[in-house]
């Protein structure tokens, strides 16, 4: 859950809320349709992306223009946490179902198939969705002049 | 370097990082799972109650066609006025 926020408070309660839906799920579990674990991780992917909605209906995303590179710099950035902690901030300038994809996609280096089946959804439907995802982030990154800034920290030389 | 590569590169080192662990308190979980509503439909008998709504209405419409057409008993006698009239 770790994905779905940098905030350990917020990981602990998803964490628990995957439990009990793992608990209350458990009578609809089919152990010869899929392993125990890929029925977990579905679960654990629709809480998190549930609690990413809920999130965006209650506050506006943050904008990336408070975002201060500068200050981010000053961090270590050879470190690999501060490098999810940059990409992090960035998918969260994308809309639930595109932040959930290409999240899949970059921190759990999930095929198109496999981040189908953790989603729910149709493997046509996520393959457009990545398609317009990574336009839209390629935008963001454009508009905000910020390609020198991730070449760097993906080098850890900022 | 094009936007998706430095974003790919980036993910590459993100990917690095080892995600803190949870406990989990499984006396909470099991609290908060008892107290969920207990009320809720499996999809069998949602399909069921909505078959049974739907056959109710189609019921109701055909009954309330039926009386207005077939069971009006004034609507002979000015049909007849109507051909009676010179």
């Amino acid at each position: 859950m770790w994905r779905f926020t940098r905030d350990r408070g917020t990981q602990a309660e998803l964490v628990h809320e995957v439990f009990v839906q793992v608990y209350l799920s458990l009578p609809r579990f089919r152990p010869h349709r899929a392993p125990f674990e890929h029925w977990l991780f579905r679960i654990a992917t629709r809480v998190g992306y549930q609690f990413w909605k809920s999130q965006a209906r209650r506050q506006r995303m943050q904008p990336l223009g408070e975002f201060d590179p500068a200050a981010a710099s000053a961090t270590d950035q050879t470190n690999p946490a501060a490098a999810a902690e940059t990409l992090h901030r960035l998918l969260a300038q994308l809309p639930s179902a595109d932040r959930l994809v290409l999240t899949l996609m970059y921190f759990e280096d999930c095929s198109m198939k496999k981040i189908a089946r953790r989603a729910g959804w149709n493997e046509t439907l996520v393959k457009m969705r990545a398609y317009r995802a990574r336009k839209r982030l390629k935008r963001i990154i454009e508009q905000n002049q910020m390609t020198e800034y991730l070449t760097g920290i993906s080098h850890g030389t900022t | 370097m094009e936007p998706l590569e430095a974003v790919e590169a980036l993910a590459r080192r993100a990917r690095a990082e080892t995600p803190p662990g949870t406990n989990v308190n499984i006396g909470a979980v099991l609290r908060t799972a008892r107290a969920e509503p207990q009320w809720r439909l499996t999809p069998l008998a949602w399909s069921a109650a909505v078959s049974a709504l739907a056959a109710c209405a189609i019921l109701s419409l055909a009954l309330h066609s039926n009386k207005s057409t077939t069971t009006d008993p004034i609507a002979p006698l000015f049909n007849a006025a109507e051909v009676q009239m010179p």
